[in-house]
Formats: structure tokens, C-alpha cells, sequence
């Protein structure tokens, strides 16, 4: 039987540097496109769940069989110059479940 | 776990930011290029660019130091010294790579031209990779950054080693295995 709901995992980025979330979150988006390239990105489904500003933390969902590609491509997002600004992500963790992800490395980021 | 054996921070209160930001990333250590005072979790190291053989003598011992030359016939001496721990590579040379895996001197591979995201850079990296692997050679991975905004974080960079056909145990080994013997072998660890 084929399924049609793939296993999903969250992926909590943080932004490291000045530029704003949502600029961040478009330079992930288009690099993405630009580095996968839309065959392998219909099949990872990306979906930007939320964006937390005052911890600067994107979470992100993806199909469960392209944690690896996604965070590569966290990896190679990078704002070095513009307008005087700077950011760049990584990836704090992955979880199956967006409340455990919060749980595990939000709120354990909040103790520190 | 992982160590970052080089970053060029300007100053040391951006040294102080980029460690900050490493231990969240989950590096242990940081290698820095620098005349300030070291920080907690951070490691000077002395990088030279050489001429000649003969400008290999200046280098002293007891220090981690890394050597980088435009000329193949010194790196391929310098890899036979006990004093260079680690050559910057940056073009491919597999004479070089077969005398490193011989005298267990690592290679240093400098991701900073993965930054800016371009093919080229990626398609370079990954080859000085596979011609290293090829031959089983130590190889280190290093950021050279100069501000917390241009480092990599080590499992985010596995995972791109690992797609670009870098075999997983062999990359994480460029983060934590060769850069921990380095920093053992000076009694820095």
C-alpha cells in the first residue's frame, strides 16, 4: 500500500548575526531551490512551521528521508555583506514532533 | 568533540563571540591565528607561508603550527618535519597526499571558499577531499573565520561532507580525530 503522509522531522535553525528572520528565511528558501533544485525539494516537502524572534529560531519541516540535505543546505546559507549586515544558521536540532523539539532544545536553551 | 583548528578573529573580544557561538554549535575547542591572550576553549596556532627550505628552520617547536607554500617541492619537505603539524591544502597535488598519509602529517582544508555558496567552491572542497580519502591521509577541516556570522557548524558540515561523497567516518574524523592528536601531540590537550 502506498502511503501518502511520509514521516515528517522538525528542524530548529538559529540565526546567528543581525540580518532579520524573515530575510533569513528567504535566503533559505531560494538556496534550496538553488542548490537541490525542484525535483528533490517536491519530494522533501519543505514547510516553514515558525518563525520565533525573540530567540531567532526558524523551525523548519521536512520529509523524514532529507534531514541531511536540508541541513547542508542550512549550512551553505550565508548573508556575509548587506546593507552592513550579517547572518548565518545552523542547525540547534532535529525532532519528530514539534512540541519535543521546543522542549529539548528551546527551553534547554533558555536554562543556559 | 569537535574542534575548529582555525579561525582569524580581528580582535580578542571577537574571539571571545566566536567561541560563544561555537559551544553552541558543539565544537570544544577553537584554533585561533592571533598575538592576543588565549580564552578558555581556545588555542593559538601559527600559520606560515614559505618561500623556501630554508625558511622552514625558523619555524620552533612546542607550537601547532601549519605551513603553506606555492611551491610543491617545499610542502612536500615540509610534510617530513616533525615541527609543521599540519599543511594547508589547497591545490591538488597526490604526491603530497601519499607523503602526508606516510609521515602522519595532517592536510588542512580550508572551507572558507564553501561560504559564499557557489559551485566552484563546492566542487573544489570535495575533491581535495576524495584525492585525501583516497589515500586515507589525516586531513583537518578548518573555517578560517573571522567573525561568528562565517563558521560552519561540525554536523551541519558532516552532513554536506557526507552528501558530496565523503564518507561519514573519514569526515567527522577532519573534526574531532586528527584535530585532537594535533593538539595532544603539543600537550595543548
Amino acid at each position: 500500500m502506498v502511503k501518502l503522509m511520509d514521516r515528517r522531522r522538525y528542524l530548529a535553525i538559529k540565526l546567528v548575526g543581525d540580518v532579520s528572520l524573515d530575510e533569513m528565511r528567504y535566503e533559505l528558501s531560494r538556496n534550496f531551490r538553488r542548490l537541490l533544485g525542484e525535483i528533490t525539494l517536491a519530494k522533501m516537502e519543505p514547510k516553514f512551521r515558525e518563525l520565533i524572534e525573540e530567540k531567532k529560531v526558524i523551525i523548519l519541516q521536512v520529509n523524514h528521508r532529507y534531514v541531511d540535505e536540508a541541513r547542508a543546505v542550512v549550512a551553505l546559507t550565508k548573508v556575509l555583506e548587506r546593507g552592513g549586515k550579517r547572518g548565518s544558521l545552523f542547525v540547534l536540532g532535529v525532532s519528530g514532533t514539534i512540541n519535543k523539539l521546543k522542549e529539548k532544545f528551546l527551553l534547554q536553551q533558555e536554562g543556559r | 568533540m569537535f574542534y575548529d583548528l582555525k579561525v582569524v578573529p580581528d580582535d580578542r573580544e571577537t574571539l571571545a563571540d566566536m567561541i560563544k557561538v561555537a559551544k553552541e554549535m558543539g565544537y570544544l575547542g577553537l584554533g585561533f591565528v592571533g598575538d592576543f591572550q588565549e580564552i578558555e576553549g581556545t588555542f593559538r596556532i601559527r600559520e606560515y607561508e614559505m618561500r623556501s627550505k630554508r625558511d622552514l628552520r625558523e619555524i620552533p617547536y612546542g607550537e601547532v603550527n601549519f605551513v603553506y607554500s606555492e611551491k610543491r617541492n617545499v610542502l612536500r619537505y615540509s610534510v617530513k618535519l616533525e615541527r609543521v603539524d599540519g599543511i594547508i591544502f589547497r591545490e591538488i597535488d597526490e604526491v603530497l597526499v601519499r607523503e602526508a598519509s606516510k609521515n602522519k602529517t595532517a592536510l588542512v582544508i580550508d572551507l572558507s571558499s564553501l561560504r559564499d555558496g557557489k559551485l566552484g567552491g563546492i566542487k573544489k572542497v570535495r575533491k581535495l577531499f576524495l584525492v585525501c580519502y583516497s589515500k586515507r591521509a589525516p586531513v583537518i577541516c578548518v573555517s578560517s573565520a573571522r567573525l561568528p556570522e562565517e563558521m560552519f557548524s561540525p554536523r551541519d558540515l558532516l552532513a554536506l561532507l557526507e552528501l558530496l561523497g565523503v564518507p561519514r567516518e573519514y569526515a567527522k574524523a577532519s573534526l574531532t580525530t586528527y584535530p585532537r592528536f594535533v593538539l595532544k601531540k603539543k600537550g595543548r590537550i
